[in-house]
């Protein structure tokens, strides 16, 4: 047992530094009266009947996540009236792998509607992600110089997975049983640019008894819709249509109910793939370098083009190849692992372990989140959650649902405010429009799997029949 | 009440304000210092590399012992037989005998129509060489023509034959035969050049005499009209050579002077000993001349002059005591082997030049002189059936080559080159110290010392001002590999790594560095003392690279 659980110490020690990275939605997976969240967790089954998103309005998101370090341990204020930039302190913050996210998501059009206790949903949505890795050494080794790593095999993997795709999705939600409720969304994915690095690997040597450099590589990029052939004759039709880039998605979700007062629910979302075909350019380079000086017999003998003879053999070595060919990237998937437990009919406490699987590594976030149904129209959910190596992270989320219902959901609060100071900056809003909820003297519970009309039940029996007896 | 609902909001936003307003600062620049290493140089220097750019007028010998030889060459060639033996212009003149009346009588008789033919006349042609041969033989070369004029007075038509027997081609005799056409203007005038190119002209008459031959010419009159001729008339023939041109000549060509000018040698390898102080000394120079010759005459040549040589010193007289090249008797082809070049070499060392060349070459001469004097038939006319012969081509070379086997002893032999190099495109400002470091493997038995100027230009006659030195103090930087003093071959590399620190204030002095001078000085094993020998596998491995700390802002 002992042993089990030092492996699991380790196995969290060593996915620390990648925790969390990309898109982040732990607020929204709390918050079932948006008719997004269908977006974390496809079982989620709306308060409304018919949810219309407004559309362009209906969901607006936004995310900035920097792993590595903080905008204010780079700038800082100095005792003169100006800023000054401390790269020592910020190289000092990073950790051996840093991760820089950057996500748009734009609701184009979306809508839900519940027939008998079956939920049907659609949902157009444009999508830009940006996920790049870098690494400590790296930074160290630009800013103190090679001559502070001489014999060192510096290694410099980068990593670079940025698309843009348009996203079709139909969900369906059903509750299968009085305690189960599973979700599907399928999505047809429409891709319009891509950059990914497949391999990012450099090496670098500086030598100890003559400086000269050993460098090794082995980088391939693949991109599509990037380079400068892709912008020819291109027309409004052709771009936001016109291309060959198809892929699947699918969304799983299930909640189950584990008793009156605990539901547990996962989710799996964005599990597919982008096939891209059209405007390719793929970069490859995998060779060896060794510049050791320059070759004096040149000079001697009487030679003159040693520099032109190294350019040469720089070229030669780094001989970046293009091809075109077609290639497949796999979105980011995520794993939305759940517990809520009801305190009351207007409070939850719930737990959540979110996943990303994006560039063969692992990134988790833990979370515990707090709901608050304040009144039948407005909810409210805070989390306080691990993200981008940031320990203080606490989100803040509000609904105000009538006909129309305006939201605005933050996984840092902090960072929308103290942008500087903060690892991560999210932020989603957007305006439903919200048809069939039914006005309830009481406020039904929050998880309930099997209807989200239904009334919470009673705090204890009802009183036993009158004895005729 | 409202004040307290939205005081944490305007606490809040307070805060943020705050927050923000202190990055709305201009961003100020930021020290930079990074320490970096950059490699300069890397090279694997061979005698070849070191040798050849200084040395553009010798060669490196490598034999099969990887053993190396530094060879100068040189080349003297005599005068070619078409500028000893002239043939000068020269031209002949004849009229035919003239008629008596019974033949004119007759003449006058005949129908028109008939012909009458006008006794043959020959005389004989006295060739004149100007006196450089006495030509038994001569086959002209292309260009070559007998111009013949035809001056006839008869007031008749006419043919005239000219005819050279002894002059053949294919065997058959030069003739030629020209009509003369009356057209009642006289005299009738032909004007014709004959291409004797290709002709053999036997000029012996039977091998009786020599630059002499004959020519006949034979007239026939062709009576076309009814106008008489007299006794008066005649016909006139001139004939001749125009610079004449041989191919080939057989016979005397007598006792010329054939003697090359003066050839200079350039010895640049000894450019490289530091002046004063330098010493070479080679265990076995020396010096191989190589005669190529296609006259078919006997020569003798001597060498009139052979001596190392600078600028400024005394001459260094080289002694040939071998006596079969005082004088040299130049082989020559046979009658058999004409047009071929007969070949013929001789070599001179220290033990043929009662050690002259040797103390001539450890005196780093910058050049070697020698030249040839050479007399053709030096017996005088040879005796028959023996005969001289040359080509229009034919001449005699002596090819000379001095052998420099790097087999002894050197110090103080500087070599010195230009890199260019500037560091006005960086910002030297930046730089805080320069700390260079010199990782030398040498192989060769020398020791070496090196080091690096760097130089701007202050006016156009001070090109290279000494701004800085690369190694201060001055020290020796490749120390020799370890040598085998049996055979003076080399046993094992030796490997040193040197640093030198630039700091900040010789930084600034190299700042306007525009070239670099390396020179590097060296000195066989021993300083000197040990005789040693240079293999073209031995090599210096030469990296040199910096580690510069800078200090910038950014």
């Amino acid at each position: 047992m002992r042993k089990i659980f030092s492996e699991i110490v380790l196995s969290a020690l060593y996915l620390a530094p990648a925790i969390m990275f990309g898109q982040q939605n732990i607020t929204l997976y709390n918050m079932p009266a948006i008719q997004q969240s269908t977006y974390v967790n496809p079982a989620q089954i709306p308060q409304c009947k018919l949810n219309i998103g407004m559309p362009i309005l209906s969901s607006i998101y936004f995310n900035f996540g920097n792993s590595g370090f903080r905008p204010s341990d780079l700038v800082q204020p100095g005792s003169d009236d100006s800023l000054h930039l401390n790269i020592g302190n910020m190289i000092n913050k990073l950790n051996n792998n840093n991760y820089i996210s950057q996500s748009l998501q734009l609701d184009i059009f979306s809508f839900g509607i519940r027939i008998a206790d079956n939920y049907f949903s659609f949902n157009i949505t444009e999508k830009e992600d940006v996920d790049f890795s870098y690494q400590k050494n790296f930074i160290n080794w630009a800013w103190l110089g090679n001559g502070e790593f001489l014999g060192q095999n510096m290694n410099f993997n980068f990593g670079l997975n940025a698309m843009h795709y348009r996203e079709y999705g139909i969900g369906w939600a059903c509750p299968v049983s009085k305690k189960l409720t599973l979700g599907v969304k399928l999505k047809y994915l429409y891709g319009m640019e891509d950059v990914w690095a497949q391999n990012g690997n450099v090496v670098f040597n500086t030598a100890t008894n003559d400086y000269g450099y050993n460098t090794s590589d082995n980088v391939r990029v693949n991109t599509s819709g990037i380079d400068s052939g892709s912008f020819n004759n291109i027309t409004p039709g052709s771009y936001l249509f016109g291309k060959h880039n198809g892929g699947m998605a699918v969304d799983l979700g299930a909640q189950y109910k584990l008793s009156e007062k605990i539901t547990i629910s996962a989710s799996l979302i964005d599990l597919g793939y982008i096939k891209w075909h059209t405007n390719l350019s793929d970069y490859t380079s995998n060779g060896q370098f060794n510049f050791d000086g320059i070759d004096i017999s040149q000079f001697v003998s009487g030679g003159d083009s040693a520099l032109n003879k190294l350019g040469d053999s720089v070229k030669n070595t780094f001989n970046v190849k293009t091809s075109h060919e077609s290639y497949t990237t796999m979105l980011p998937a995520e794993l939305y692992l759940g517990a809520n437990y009801q305190l009351s009919e207007k409070q939850s406490l719930g737990v959540l372990l979110y996943t990303q699987f994006a560039n063969s590594q692992l990134h988790l976030s833990p979370d515990v989140s707090y709901t608050l149904k304040l009144a039948n129209w407005f909810s409210a959910s805070g989390s306080y959650a691990v993200m981008n190596r940031d320990f203080l992270d606490l989100g803040l989320g509000f609904a105000i649902t009538g006909p129309v219902q305006w939201y605005v959901l933050t996984d840092n609060v902090f960072g929308l405010f103290f942008p500087q100071s903060s690892r991560t900056i999210n932020i989603r809003t957007g305006i439903n429009f919200c048809f069939g909820r039914k006005e309830k003297k009481k406020a039904g519970a929050m998880f309930d799997v099997s209807n989200p009309d239904s009334t919470p039940p009673p705090k204890s029996p009802p009183p036993p029949p009158p004895d005729n007896k | 009440m409202k004040t307290v609902k939205f005081f944490p909001i305007l606490l809040a936003a307070l805060i943020f304000s705050a927050c923000v307003k202190n990055y709305e600062k201009p961003l100020a620049t930021t020290q930079y210092s990074p320490l970096l290493a950059v490699p300069l140089i890397n090279s694997n220097l061979t005698v070849k590399d070191l040798l050849v750019k200084d040395n553009k007028g010798g060669t490196i010998h490598t034999d099969s012992n990887n053993f190396l030889t530094l060879i100068y060459q040189g080349k003297l060639f005599s005068l070619q037989a078409d500028s000893i033996i002239k043939f000068p212009t020269q031209s002949y003149s004849y009229n035919t005998p003239a008629l008596t009346a019974p033949e004119v009588t007759a003449f006058n008789a005949l129908s028109i129509g008939s012909n009458y033919t006008v006794p043959a006349f020959t005389d004989t042609v006295v060739f004149n060489t100007n006196g450089t041969a006495n030509v038994d033989t001569v086959i002209f070369r292309t260009t070559t023509f007998l111009n013949l004029t035809i001056s006839s007075q008869f007031p008749q038509n006419a043919t005239v034959t000219i005819t050279v027997p002894s002059a053949k081609k294919g065997g058959i005799p030069l003739t030629q035969t020209f009509p003369l056409t009356y057209t009642g203007t006289l005299p009738v005038t032909v004007n014709a050049n004959i291409d004797v190119s290709g002709y053999t002209f036997d000029m012996t008459e039977g091998g009786t005499t020599s630059s002499k031959f004959n020519i006949t010419f034979a007239v026939t009159l062709n009576k076309s009209n009814a106008t008489p001729i007299t006794v008066a008339d005649n016909a006139s023939m001139t004939v001749g050579f125009t610079n004449p041109l041989f191919l080939k000549i057989f016979g005397y060509i007598k006792q010329p002077l054939l003697s090359p000018n003066l050839d200079t040698v350039p010895i640049t390898i000894f450019n490289n000993v530091l002046p004063g102080g330098g010493t070479f000394t080679l265990v076995n120079p020396s010096v191989t001349f190589i005669l190529n010759n296609s006259y078919g005459v006997p020569i003798n040549a001597t060498f009139s002059t052979l001596e190392g040589y600078s600028p400024g010193h005394p001459p260094y007289p080289i002694t040939i005591t071998t006596p079969s090249l005082n004088p040299w008797q130049l082989p020559y082809p046979t009658i058999l082997q004409i047009g071929q070049i007969i070949t013929d070499s001789a070599t001179i060392s220290n033990a043929t030049t009662a050690n002259t060349l040797g103390n001539a070459i450890n005196n780093t001469p910058k050049n070697f002189v020698y030249s040839v004097n050479a007399q053709a038939n030096p017996l005088g006319k040879p005796l028959a059936p023996a005969t001289n012969f040359a080509l229009d081509t034919s001449r005699f070379v002596v090819n000379f080559k001095l052998y420099l086997p790097f087999w002894g002893t050197a110090s103080n032999i500087m070599l010195m080159d230009t890199i260019p190099f500037s560091l006005s495109g960086n910002n030297t400002n930046a730089s805080q110290s320069l700390q260079f470091k010199i990782n030398a493997t040498n192989g060769f038995p020398v020791d070496m010392g090196m080091q690096l100027y760097f130089t701007d230009s202050i006016s156009p006659t001070q090109k290279y001002n000494v701004l800085d030195s690369l190694i201060s103090p001055y020290q020796e930087v490749l120390p020799s590999a370890l040598v085998d003093t049996t055979n003076g071959t080399v046993l094992a590399a030796t490997n040193r790594i040197t640093e030198c620190i630039l700091d900040k204030t010789r930084v600034n002095n190299v700042a306007n560095c525009k070239k670099m001078i390396l020179k590097a000085t060296f000195v066989t094993f021993n300083s000197g003392k040990t005789n040693v020998k240079i293999f073209s596998t031995y090599f210096i491995d030469l990296k040199i690279g910096v580690l510069a700390q800078l200090q910038t802002r950014i």
